[in-house]
């Protein structure tokens, strides 16, 4: 029973750093809105689960999952893996955007040199 | 100088040794078409030797890919009004005096992508295995689900005329490996796709191995999309009836 209540102890203080580590960078405004309310949720559950614990492993057992804590990994995984599908997204945005403004670069200094011909004729006529 | 109306679009990146002659063929066999040397970020002399030549070329800042390359010369001709654009490889395996033919054909069969296919006639163009096997295989894909028959799908000898230059100018996500897909996807959208037998220079042999395993998994790539963007299409052509 003690050693329990050390570990939900511990948990729970993880559970608060984590969520204070989150809403400071929320704050700095480097997560966007949309991440932030995401991120919002997690440490709420995380909080929840570490105040609960048994809730993790009702779910478990009601499931059919032998050893609880597979549930976790398995939410985690799940979770990380869903991030990392969105992230892909935004990087296949990002290497278009980017691909465009090079080809806009090049096509606008060819213009600029053009334009430049143009001048330097103008002013030898001159 | 009056510009003329057709473009030939030669991508090049780190081409330092066969950029010079390319250049001279095409100037001296396709007089009929400005040429538009597209360098995508050669770390080399290749762009030097693009400026001593004076040769009309846009450079991009950092090396984009052969299709990115491909796409800056079509945002260029649409921007310009060309009525043609020939795409023409700046390593030396297309043969200027060729392009002369797919100039006639487009005008004759009234296309509005013509391809030069290295195996419309049989048995000249010596293929490694593996890679006959994967056009082979882009060609039955091709044939089954759009009727059409393409020989070399993979060719990036081609013509195209104003209306293809101003839609792959305008394309969000432009193809990395434009060739299979690609032409399924302009033939879903109501284009008319030809080929004609065309002569090319072998290719000449990369780094053993290594190139093998490369171009095996860029074709397991290009399948995959190619039959992903297929089952999208078709979900739309059968909603459509």
């Amino acid at each position: 029973m003690g050693r329990d209540n050390v570990r939900s102890i511990i948990f729970i203080i993880f559970g608060f750093i984590l969520t204070f580590y989150i809403f400071s960078k929320i704050k700095k405004k480097i997560l966007s809105e949309v991440e932030s309310l995401l991120w919002v949720f997690a440490s709420i559950i995380i909080i929840l689960l570490s105040i609960f614990p048994g809730i993790l492993d009702r779910i478990a057992i009601a499931i059919g999952i032998k050893y609880p804590p597979a549930l976790l990994f398995l939410l985690g995984i799940l979770i990380l893996f869903f991030l990392t599908i969105r992230q892909e997204e935004k990087i296949s945005v990002l290497n278009e955007r980017i691909k465009r403004l090079a080809q806009y670069n090049a096509l606008n200094k060819h213009e600029i040199e053009e334009l430049q011909k143009k001048l330097g004729e103008r002013s030898k006529n001159e | 100088m009056r510009m003329k109306d057709i473009l030939v679009i030669v991508p090049v990146f780190n081409e330092e040794k066969n950029i010079k002659k390319v250049i001279e063929e095409l100037r001296r066999d396709l007089q009929e078409a400005d040429i538009l040397v597209i360098d995508d970020g050669s770390c080399d002399k290749t762009l030097n030797i693009i400026k001593k030549l004076n040769v009309d070329y846009v450079s991009l800042p950092f090396n984009l890919g052969y299709s990115a390359a491909l796409q800056t010369g079509y945002i260029y001709a649409s921007k310009k009004h060309y009525s043609y654009v020939i795409q023409f490889d700046g390593d030396g395996q297309h043969i200027a005096i060729e392009a002369k033919k797919l100039i006639d054909y487009i005008k004759k069969l009234d296309v509005d992508i013509l391809i030069g296919s290295r195996f419309r006639n049989k048995n000249y163009y010596r293929h490694p295995f593996l890679k006959k096997i994967g056009t082979k295989i882009f060609q039955y894909i091709i044939k089954i689900i759009t009727k059409v028959d393409i020989t070399d799908p993979t060719s990036g000898f081609q013509i195209l005329n104003k209306k293809i230059i101003s839609e792959y100018a305008r394309m969000n996500n432009f193809p990395e490996y434009p060739d299979a897909n690609l032409i399924i996807e302009m033939i879903f959208k109501g284009y008319k796709i030809g080929e004609i037998s065309t002569i090319m220079n072998p290719r000449k042999h990369g780094k053993g191995m290594y190139s093998g395993i490369y171009e095996v998994i860029k074709y397991f790539i290009k399948l995959f999309n190619l039959i992903f963007v297929l089952t999208l299409h078709y979900k739309i052509f059968n909603g459509k009836r």
